[in-house]
């Protein structure tokens, strides 16, 4: 493995990023509906908490930012924090909330 | 008079090459960092593209240390540039679990967003990390990826 190509991944990692990334796009398209709910009530109260079988995340909203802290329901998982840009327009402020959920939903690419 | 005139001259050469032995000594022993952190450039999964006709701008980052380290935590920001200055697109941050021996990578590969539409846009990640190493916290600098390349991926 050469450390000089951070790019690198191995066939796994390779599967893995497909089986993330693919089900992060498949959960924007199945759940969101559900997102778009979620949206809403995180941007009136600026908080919003939900779990999955994995994680517990909470998300919140601090100044620019949408911010998502996943913290792992076992000591085996790792935890993970996403951050993101607050758009101006309307529509985008809910896309943008819909791709965070789902790619905490979606999970890390090990 | 010879005599003490040559001891003198002996002296002197001696502490300069003492001088510049210990100058030797020095660099050689200077500390380098004991973790390296890099980031690659941001890149469109071709695999992904080809399979699910997904596009998505993904940046990822690694980190190598030569002593044991615990609670890694790597980020990665990617940035696209614009005419303003340039824009924070997204950014994951990762924290591992346990000891991560000398030698072993820790990545953050997870570090993606999904194009809304094939706009060309210039690129770039950003990258930091904390380590626990002999109880005492260690940053590694940010670091940058080496290229901008343009991208067919508006976000």
């Amino acid at each position: 493995m050469d450390f000089d190509d951070p790019d690198f991944l191995t066939p796994e990692q390779k599967m893995r990023e497909q089986e993330v990334i693919a089900r992060c796009f498949n959960l924007m398209r199945d759940e969101r509906s559900r997102y778009e709910e979620q949206a809403q009530k995180l941007l009136a109260s600026e908080f919003f908490f939900s779990k999955s079988h994995n994680y517990e995340f909470s998300y919140l909203i601090q100044e620019d930012r949408y911010i998502c802290n996943a913290n792992p329901q076992s000591l085996l998982i790792q935890s993970f924090s996403i951050e993101a840009p607050i758009p101006d327009a309307f529509e985008e402020k809910i896309e943008t909330l819909v791709e965070l959920f789902a790619q905490s939903e979606a999970g890390l690419i090990h | 008079m010879k005599h003490q005139r040559a001891v003198g001259l002996l002296i002197i050469i001696s502490l300069i090459n003492m001088n510049s032995a210990l100058g030797n000594q020095s660099s050689t022993n200077e500390l380098k960092p004991p973790c390296r952190l890099q980031i690659g450039i941001a890149h469109i999964s071709t695999n992904l593209f080809e399979k699910f006709r997904i596009l998505a701008v993904k940046v990822n980052a690694s980190s190598i240390c030569n002593v044991p380290q615990t609670n890694v935590t790597i980020t990665v920001e990617i940035w696209k540039k614009g005419l303003l200055g340039n824009h924070f697109v997204w950014k994951k941050t990762i924290n591992s679990l346990g000891t991560t021996y000398p030698g072993s990578r820790v990545n953050n590969s997870s570090t993606y967003m999904r194009c809304k539409d094939k706009t060309s846009t210039y690129y770039y990640g950003v990258s930091y990390s904390k380590a626990l190493i002999d109880g005492k916290w260690q940053y590694a600098r940010h670091v940058l990826s080496k290229e901008t390349p343009p991208l067919m991926c508006g976000t």
